[in-house]
C-alpha cells in the first residue's frame, strides 16, 4: 500500500483527476405509490350491464360492413380484411445469367399468370441450344410485375379474407375504415391473457377433465380446471372453438410452446399476419393452474347454452369471454367494481396467488409490504383462518 | 460497514411531498405561480407533474400517479389523467379545479419506432446508424446490399420477419450502388404492397427522381444526402408517429387540446444531453420502464460531445420478462440471486409481468427477483450500447463521469441502496463515477422542458427536484487476493472527525457522506490497484466531495465482477455483498430472522 498520500496530484485529462461537483441537491419529491381510488380494486372477473367493444384491425385493407344503428349478434361480420402475404422476388437475370433486359425474351409465363410452385417459369438456350438453364418458381401465386430494370419476377401469392366479428352483440354506435365501436348488454368474463381471435360458439361447461362435453365442435367451452395436455387434445380433436380455464400446467405450457404467444406482448401485433397461434382461441382467468372459483360457476351455469364469444388476443382488445344478455332493456353500464368489507375476491399474483378469501378491512393511507415497498392494502381472510395484507392491484372482485 | 439510508420514510411511502425547503408559498391571487402540469402516460403507470415557480424558481411542487390500464386491462388513459392529476393537486395543496397555465403531454406508450437500415455499402450503413443512434428508436439488424442483401429474397424475409415501422435506406453514391438501391426499392415496394412499412430516402436528387415511379402506392418521406437533413427527417417521423398513435386517444379533454403529446423517451435523452452540456461532463442514463429499457450515452469523443441511445422497446420490467429469460437466460437472471431459484419460479414471474403489469413485489424474495431481471435487461441494453460507442469494434464501455438511474424501477425502490446496487452492478464503473436518479421520475419533464425552451430556463432547482445525488463511487481497478486490502480511503468530515476506511478485494462498503455535508477525500489503493492514476498511485482530489443519499460507496468488488467458481461461493458473495451495504431487510433464507412487517400473527406462511 502506498504510504505516502500524494497531495494535490496534477489533473490528468482522465476520469480520476476530475472529482465531480455537481448541482444535485437534496431530495425533491419522489414519485408516490400509485394511488388507485380508495376501494376499488385491480380489476373484476366479471362485469355485466352495458358495455362498449371497440373492434379495431392494424393496417389491412378493410372492408366494413355495417353501419351505426346496425344491430349485431356476436358472430356478424362486421368488417372484411384482405390479407395478401409478402410476394416473392424472383431473380430471374442471375438464375438465367443474363442482363436484366434480356430477361424477356426467355420467359415462358407472363404478367397475371397464375403459377403454382415448381412451374417453370422461364428458360434459356444458348450455344446453339446444347446449354440450357431454368427457373422455376418457388411461390404460388399470381406473377404481378416483371422488372425491366432488373429482371425480378414478383410473384403474389392469393390473397386471404379475414372476417372480423362483431363479438359483442348490440348496436353498432360508430363505424369507420379504422374500427367499430358496438355498445350492448352482456356479461364478461375477464381473462389475464390469451390467444387467437374472437371466436363465437354455444357456451358449454366442463367442470371436471372427464366431464369434457361430447359435442363440443364449434362450442365455446368454459372449464372449472387448469387445462393440461390431455385436456387440450381432447378439446382440440373435438373441434371446440374456444376453451376458456382458470389457468394451465406450467408443464404443460412448456412442453406446447405456448409462452410465445401468451405472454410476449408483440404477439397481439398482426402486421404482418397472424403469428403462430394454438388451435383454438384461449382464455386464461389466470397465470398458475389454479381452480375456477365457484362463485363463477354459478353465473355461468344458467347461461350454458347460450350464444358467446371469446376473444384470446387481438390487437387494443381484452382477453375475454362475452355472453350476450338480450333481456330487451337497455341496461345500464356495469357498476365500478368496489372493494368493501364482505367481497369475495381471488388473488390474481403475490405468495396467495390463486388464491380466494373476503375483504375483511380497505386500508386507507399506504402500507409497508414485507419488501417494504408502500402501497395500499385490503385484508383478506381465506377459508383455513389466514388474514393477509394483499396490495389492492393483486385483488381481483369475485362476482 | 452498513448503508445509511437518508431517505425520509414520509416520501418513500408517498405522503404529500412538502414543498421545497425555504420556498415561500405563493399567493394564487397575487404573485404569477404560472403553474405548468405534464403528464407521462407510461403502459403502466400514469405520472402527473406540478410544477410552480416559486420565489422566481420553478420548482416540482408534486408527483400524482395513476394506472394507465382500466379495470379490463386495456389502456384508460384519460381515466388515468384524471386520477394522477387530483393526486398531484391535492399533494400540492391546490383546490381540484385549479387550472394550468400551461399543459405538457409526454408518454412511452408505442413509442419506440422499429427501424431498419438498409445501404448499399458498410459505408453508408455505419454512417447512417451513426446519424440514427442519438435517437431512442429500436434500431434492427441492418440490411447491406452489396452482401446478403444482393439477394432480394434475404432482404424481403428479413424485413418481414423484423416488422420495422420504417425503412432508411440509401440511395448509394455510384452507379452500382444506385442500383443497388433501385433494386432493394422496387422489391420492397412490390414485395410488401400496400403494407410496406414507411421508406425513409436518403439520397441526392437524382436518387430520389429514379425512384419516384416505384413509390406511387408507398408511404415514403424524403431526406437529402446530408447528415443533418437525415436526422431531421427521421425525428420528425419519430414525433409523428407517436402523434397519430396517440390520437386514437379520445376523450382526453384539455390534455388534447392544450397539449401535443411528445416522446418521454426523446425527454430522457434530451435531459442526458442538457446535463452533461451544462456540467460539462459524460453521463450514462440508464432508463427501465414496464415496457421499455433505454440506455443513453452523451460523451466526450474525439472532440465532440456524442450522443448515442439504445432502446429496447420488448425489455421491458413487466411486459418483457420473457424476453429478458430468452435473450439473457435463466442462468444469468438466477446468478444474482443468492439462493437457487427454479428456471420454473422465473418463467411463472415472466408470464406474471404480462398478466398483472401493475403488480408489486410481496416479499424481499420477489424484489430480489424483480432487481435480478432488472439488472440483466439493463446488461443487454448497455451492452449493444458499449457495442455502438466502439462502432462495431470491441471494447469496453469508455469511463463515464456520472451514470443516472430513471424508470419507475429504479425511482421505485424502497432502499436508495438498492437502486445504487443496481447501477454498480451493471454498469460496473472504475475510478470514480458520480451516481444519481431519477427519483421522482422526472427525468422525461426536465428533457422535454430543455427542449421546448431551451437548457437555460431550465432552472437549477427544478433540476435539482428532479434528480437525487446517491452519492460518489470509487471503484478502484486491478488484481488482489480476496480478503487484502484494495484500498485505504480517509474522509475528512467539516464537522466530525475524520474517517478512515480500509476496503479488502472482493468488497463493497458505503461510507456516510448525508446530502449536504462536504468532505474531503484521500484515497491510497493497493500497490496492484488503480484509481485512474496508475497501479497504487494515491490521490488527493482537489474540490471536495458533496454527499449524497446514499454516501460514498468503494467497490472493489472488482471490474469485471468476480464471479465465483461455484454457485455456492457466488451465493455466499452475493449475500455478504447484500448485507454489507444494508441493501435489503432480512431474508428469508437466511436464519434467525425476525418476521416480515407485513407477516399477520397466525397467517398462512
Amino acid at each position: 500500500m502506498n504510504s505516502t498520500p500524494a497531495m494535490d496530484t496534477p489533473r490528468p485529462p482522465s476520469l480520476a483527476g476530475r472529482i465531480l461537483q455537481l448541482a444535485l441537491g437534496p431530495e425533491g419529491p419522489a414519485a408516490p405509490p400509485a394511488a388507485p381510488q380508495p376501494g376499488h380494486a385491480g380489476r373484476p372477473l366479471v362485469s355485466q350491464g352495458r358495455i362498449r367493444r371497440r373492434r379495431t384491425w392494424a393496417g389491412d385493407e378493410a372492408e366494413v360492413t355495417v353501419q351505426p344503428g346496425d344491430e349485431v349478434g356476436p358472430g356478424h361480420v362486421i368488417a372484411r380484411l384482405q390479407r395478401t402475404g409478402r410476394t416473392t422476388a424472383l431473380d430471374a437475370a442471375a438464375a438465367l445469367g443474363v442482363p436484366a433486359g434480356q430477361v424477356g425474351a426467355s420467359l415462358l409465363r407472363q404478367v397475371g399468370d397464375m403459377l403454382a410452385e415448381g412451374d417453370l417459369l422461364a428458360e434459356r438456350r444458348s450455344l446453339g441450344g446444347f446449354q440450357r438453364r431454368t427457373m422455376h418458381s418457388t411461390a404460388s401465386g399470381r406473377i404481378t410485375y416483371i422488372s425491366p430494370d432488373h429482371g425480378t419476377i414478383f410473384v403474389e401469392p392469393a390473397a386471404v379474407e379475414r372476417q372480423v366479428l362483431a363479438h359483442l352483440s348490440g348496436r353498432v354506435v360508430e363505424a369507420t375504415p379504422s374500427g367499430v365501436v358496438i355498445e350492448g348488454n352482456a356479461l364478461a368474463v375477464h381473462g389475464v391473457a390469451g390467444a387467437g381471435r374472437a371466436a363465437v360458439g354455444l357456451l358449454m361447461l366442463a367442470d371436471a377433465p372427464h366431464n369434457l362435453p361430447p359435442e363440443a365442435s364449434g362450442a365455446i367451452v368454459a372449464c372449472a380446471f387448469p387445462l393440461d395436455e390431455p385436456a387440450v387434445g381432447a378439446l382440440t380433436e373435438a373441434g371446440a372453438a374456444a376453451v376458456i380455464a382458470p389457468g394451465a400446467d406450467k408443464a404443460t405450457l412448456q412442453r406446447l410452446g405456448w409462452d410465445d404467444f401468451l405472454w410476449s406482448p408483440r404477439a397481439r401485433s398482426d402486421r404482418w399476419g397472424p403469428r403462430a397461434t394454438p388451435p383454438l382461441t384461449i382464455v386464461f382467468l389466470g397465470v398458475g393452474p389454479s381452480e375456477a372459483p365457484p362463485r363463477l360457476w354459478e353465473v355461468l351455469r344458467p347461461l350454458a347454452g347460450r350464444p358467446a364469444s371469446a376473444l384470446g388476443a387481438e390487437p387494443g382488445a381484452p382477453s375475454e369471454l362475452l355472453i350476450g344478455l338480450d333481456d330487451g332493456s337497455s341496461g345500464a353500464p356495469p357498476p365500478a367494481p368496489l372493494l368493501a368489507p364482505g367481497a369475495a375476491v381471488r388473488l390474481i399474483a403475490g405468495r396467495a396467488e390463486g388464491q380466494m378469501g373476503k375483504v375483511v378491512a380497505v386500508r386507507r393511507g399506504v402500507f409497508r409490504l414485507a419488501s417494504e415497498i408502500g402501497t395500499e392494502v385490503v385484508e383478506v381472510a381465506f377459508p383455513d383462518g389466514a388474514q393477509l395484507h394483499v396490495p389492492a392491484v393483486h385483488v381481483q372482485l369475485l362476482p | 460497514m452498513g448503508g445509511p439510508e437518508t431517505e425520509t420514510t414520509e416520501e418513500q411511502h408517498g405522503a404529500a411531498p412538502a414543498a421545497p425547503p425555504g420556498a415561500a408559498r405563493p399567493d394564487v391571487a397575487g404573485d404569477t405561480y404560472a403553474p405548468l402540469v405534464a403528464a407521462d402516460v407510461g403502459s403502466v403507470y400514469t405520472k402527473v407533474f406540478w410544477v410552480e415557480e416559486v420565489q422566481g424558481e420553478r420548482r416540482l411542487m408534486a408527483v400524482g400517479r395513476a394506472p394507465t390500464l382500466g379495470p379490463d386491462g386495456t389502456p384508460a388513459p384519460g381515466e388515468a389523467l384524471g386520477a394522477a392529476l387530483a393526486q398531484a393537486l391535492q399533494r400540492a395543496g391546490r383546490a381540484a379545479d385549479t387550472k394550468p397555465s400551461r399543459r405538457l403531454l409526454m408518454t412511452s406508450t408505442a413509442a419506440v419506432p422499429r427501424l431498419t437500415i438498409v445501404a448499399p455499402t458498410a459505408g453508408e450503413l455505419r454512417t447512417l446508424s451513426s446519424v440514427m443512434e442519438r435517437l431512442p428508436v429500436r434500431l434492427l439488424d441492418p440490411i447491406r446490399l452489396d452482401g446478403p442483401g444482393r439477394d432480394l429474397e434475404h432482404v424481403l424475409t428479413q424485413l418481414e420477419s423484423q416488422a420495422p415501422d420504417a425503412v432508411l435506406i440509401a440511395g448509394g453514391n455510384r452507379g452500382h450502388e444506385r442500383d443497388l438501391a433501385h433494386r432493394a426499392v422496387e422489391a420492397i415496394t412490390r414485395g410488401f404492397g400496400g403494407q410496406a412499412p414507411l421508406l425513409l430516402l436518403v439520397g441526392d436528387d437524382a436518387f430520389v427522381t429514379r425512384v419516384a415511379p416505384l413509390l406511387k402506392h408507398a408511404r415514403y418521406a424524403v431526406a437529402g444526402a446530408d447528415a443533418a437533413a437525415v436526422l431531421g427527417l427521421a425525428e420528425r417521423y419519430v414525433e409523428e408517429r407517436l402523434a397519430s398513435s396517440w390520437s386514437a386517444h379520445t376523450h382526453l379533454g384539455p390534455w388534447q387540446t392544450e397539449a401535443r403529446a411528445t416522446g418521454s423517451l426523446q425527454g430522457i435523452c434530451a435531459a442526458t444531453e442538457l446535463i452533461a452540456e451544462r456540467y460539462d461532463v459524460d453521463v450514462l442514463t440508464l432508463d427501465l420502464g414496464a415496457a421499455h429499457a433505454l440506455a443513453v450515452a452523451c460523451i466526450s469523443q474525439g472532440g465532440r460531445r456524442r450522443v448515442a441511445t439504445v432502446t429496447r422497446e420488448d425489455l421491458g420490467l413487466r411486459l418483457g420478462r420473457q424476453a429478458i429469460l430468452r435473450e439473457a437466460g435463466a442462468a444469468a437472471v438466477g446468478a444474482w440471486l443468492p439462493v437457487d431459484v427454479d428456471p420454473a419460479v422465473l418463467r411463472h414471474d415472466a408470464r406474471l409481468g404480462v398478466a398483472v403489469p401493475a403488480g408489486l413485489p410481496e416479499s424481499v424474495d420477489d424484489l430480489l427477483l424483480e432487481h435480478a431481471f432488472a439488472r440483466e435487461a439493463l446488461r443487454l441494453v448497455l451492452d449493444e450500447l458499449t457495442v455502438r460507442l466502439g462502432d462495431g469494434n470491441g471494447g469496453a464501455l469508455p469511463p463515464v463521469d456520472l451514470v443516472i438511474g430513471s424508470g419507475g424501477v429504479l425511482a421505485g425502490v424502497p432502499r436508495l441502496t438498492q437502486a445504487t446496487l443496481i447501477l454498480l452492478d451493471v454498469v460496473q464503473p472504475d475510478a470514480l463515477t458520480q451516481l444519481a436518479l431519477d427519483r421522482a421520475t422526472a427525468l422525461p419533464l426536465l428533457g422535454q422542458l430543455g427542449l421546448a425552451e431551451g437548457a437555460d430556463a431550465l432552472g437549477a432547482a427544478l433540476e435539482r427536484d428532479g434528480l437525487l445525488n446517491l452519492g460518489l463511487c470509487i471503484a478502484p481497478v486491478g488484481t488482489g487476493k480476496e480478503g487484502e486490502p484494495a484500498i485505504r480511503v480517509e474522509v475528512g468530515y467539516a464537522s466530525r472527525p475524520a474517517l478512515t476506511v480500509e476496503v479488502a478485494v472482493g468488497a463493497i462498503e458505503v461510507v456516510p457522506l448525508p446530502t449536504g455535508e462536504r468532505a474531503a477525500l484521500k484515497l491510497w489503493p493497493a500497490r496492484d490497484f488503480d484509481i485512474g492514476l496508475g497501479r497504487g498511485a494515491a490521490a488527493t482530489p482537489r474540490a471536495e466531495v458533496e454527499g449524497g443519499a446514499v454516501g460514498i460507496i468503494i467497490d472493489a468488488r472488482g471490474r469485471p465482477l468476480a464471479r465465483q467458481d461455484s454457485p455456492e461461493k457466488r451465493q455466499a458473495k452475493l449475500l455478504q455483498w447484500l448485507q454489507s451495504t444494508g441493501a435489503y431487510p432480512h431474508f428469508s433464507f437466511v436464519q434467525s430472522s425476525p418476521p416480515g412487517v407485513a407477516d399477520e400473527p397466525g397467517s398462512a406462511a
